[in-house]
């Protein structure tokens, strides 16, 4: 199972990839495949798990979370 | 080529810095922040890395951190971002025209009015006269911490502190300190610390930034494209993305991280003694040359540079003999008029000497014989 979790800017995804790797989370950095007109261009962060651990992390060390999918 | 310029830009550049440059040019030229591809990724991670090494140096954020092509840039953002409209400005009697001039510019259109706070040998002197200085309207501070022309420095852990119990912002310009004195934006209360990437910090020319605390907002001067929330006409607010519009320069900053790597395994104290062994080298044998005239005691010069004028002779034709010996120095106002009216100095100029890590004591050996020959 997987997340998608939208950051935006590069910035802020590589500040998240840092987090996350931080706790061993297996996550790659990828363009947002679907942006809607009004979010414009992004990115995401792919992250394998079976939680919304990641998501918490991100929240606790600040980094904005834009929207998550669950696949 | 003997070179002593390195308050303008340090040379040579050490050699990871060039490497890192090469390098950066083969393997990290693709637009970061724009592209899904593993490259433009890649290369995000890369320029990522130097926002983190300048935060950690510098104690900020690595989110905060806003690359420029220069401190000149820095400052402007800086200034023109935090100042509000009637408000008061203040800076100091030597401040180089990458302050000057924006305050200048910004008084003369009355949207500002600013006064200077004259630098003091003593530090406890000089507080005194800017707090004095301080009124109800003072919405911004804005100093160097150290002068590109004289080498002494403010106090700006004193400022940083009053200006934090004040509430009015304080622009720190670290053009000269960077890489050279100790400076913890944090601590120091430093609002916004601007800087040059290519004089103490060893990277290349075209590479600055300008480092933000938590609670500072800028008012954008420039907005353009951020790779990010591009459906919409409005600037982003989340950073840096909001100050840095446009294709980033990924070589110079690449090559500053490089730089900073280079400063923390030699240990910025090893090489502010090895410049500042060298200042006192060069000033005591000064001292001993009737022709020379200094302006600074030796126990005042904190960043390692030196201004000196020979004889009778204009600043820029004692330049240009040394010149003429292969021995590069700077000469005339340093873009500095106001440290020039202080120091007395405006209508000669002076002749400024700046070593750097890789400045030799047989250079300034070669220097000391070539001026008592000119």
């Amino acid at each position: 199972m997987h997340i998608n979790i939208k950051v935006g800017s590069i910035t802020n995804a590589q500040r998240g990839y840092n987090e996350l790797k931080k706790h061993a989370y297996s996550v790659s950095i990828r363009k947002s495949e679907d942006p809607s007109p009004k979010e414009g261009c992004g990115y995401i962060l792919r992250v394998q798990c079976t939680s919304d651990e990641p998501i918490k992390i991100l929240e606790q060390n600040n980094v904005k979370i834009l929207g998550v999918e669950h696949f | 080529m003997i070179y002593f310029d390195n308050g303008a830009t340090t040379y040579p550049k050490p050699r990871s810095v060039f490497s890192s440059t090469v390098e950066a040019l083969k393997s990290f030229s693709f637009n970061s922040g724009r592209g899904g591809y593993t490259e433009s990724i890649d290369t995000a991670g890369k320029i990522f890395e130097t926002r983190e090494k300048i935060a950690d140096f510098f104690t900020s954020s690595p989110e905060n951190i806003v690359f420029t092509n220069n401190c000149t840039v820095a400052l402007n953002m800086a200034i023109k971002g935090l100042v509000k409209p009637n408000g008061h400005v203040l800076i100091s009697s030597l401040e180089h025209n990458a302050v000057a001039r924006p305050v200048h510019k910004l008084d003369s259109e009355d949207k500002i009015t600013y006064d200077i706070v004259n630098y003091s040998y003593d530090s406890d002197e000089f507080m005194k006269e800017f707090r004095s200085k301080i009124n109800q309207k003072t919405c911004l501070v804005v100093m160097m911490h150290a002068s590109n022309v004289f080498g002494v420095a403010f106090p700006i852990h004193e400022v940083g502190r009053l200006c934090q119990n004040e509430g009015i912002p304080f622009v720190l310009d670290a053009a000269q300190s960077a890489g050279v004195l100790p400076i913890n934006q944090k601590k120091d209360g430093i609002s916004a610390l601007c800087a040059p990437g290519h004089k103490g910090l060893y990277g290349m020319m075209g590479s600055g930034f300008l480092s933000l605390l938590d609670d500072i907002t800028l008012q954008t001067i420039i907005e353009g494209g951020t790779g990010s929330f591009s459906g919409t006409l409005d600037q982003p607010d989340i950073m840096p993305d909001r100050l840095e519009s446009g294709t980033l320069n990924n070589s110079g900053i690449i090559a500053l991280g490089a730089g900073i790597d280079f400063i923390n395994s030699k240990k910025m104290d090893k090489i502010y003694s090895h410049e500042h062994s060298l200042i006192n080298y060069l000033y005591e044998e000064m001292k001993k040359n009737e022709r020379v005239k200094l302006y600074v005691p030796l126990n005042e010069i904190a960043a390692p540079i030196i201004s000196f004028n020979l004889d009778d002779y204009s600043s820029e034709k004692t330049a240009a003999l040394l010149a003429d010996k292969g021995i590069a120095v700077r000469a005339g106002l340093h873009c500095a008029p106001l440290a020039h009216r202080f120091f007395e100095t405006y209508e000669r100029g002076t002749v400024r000497i700046c070593p750097s890590v890789f400045t030799t004591h047989r250079d300034c050996e070669i220097l000391l014989q070539n001026l008592q020959r000119v």
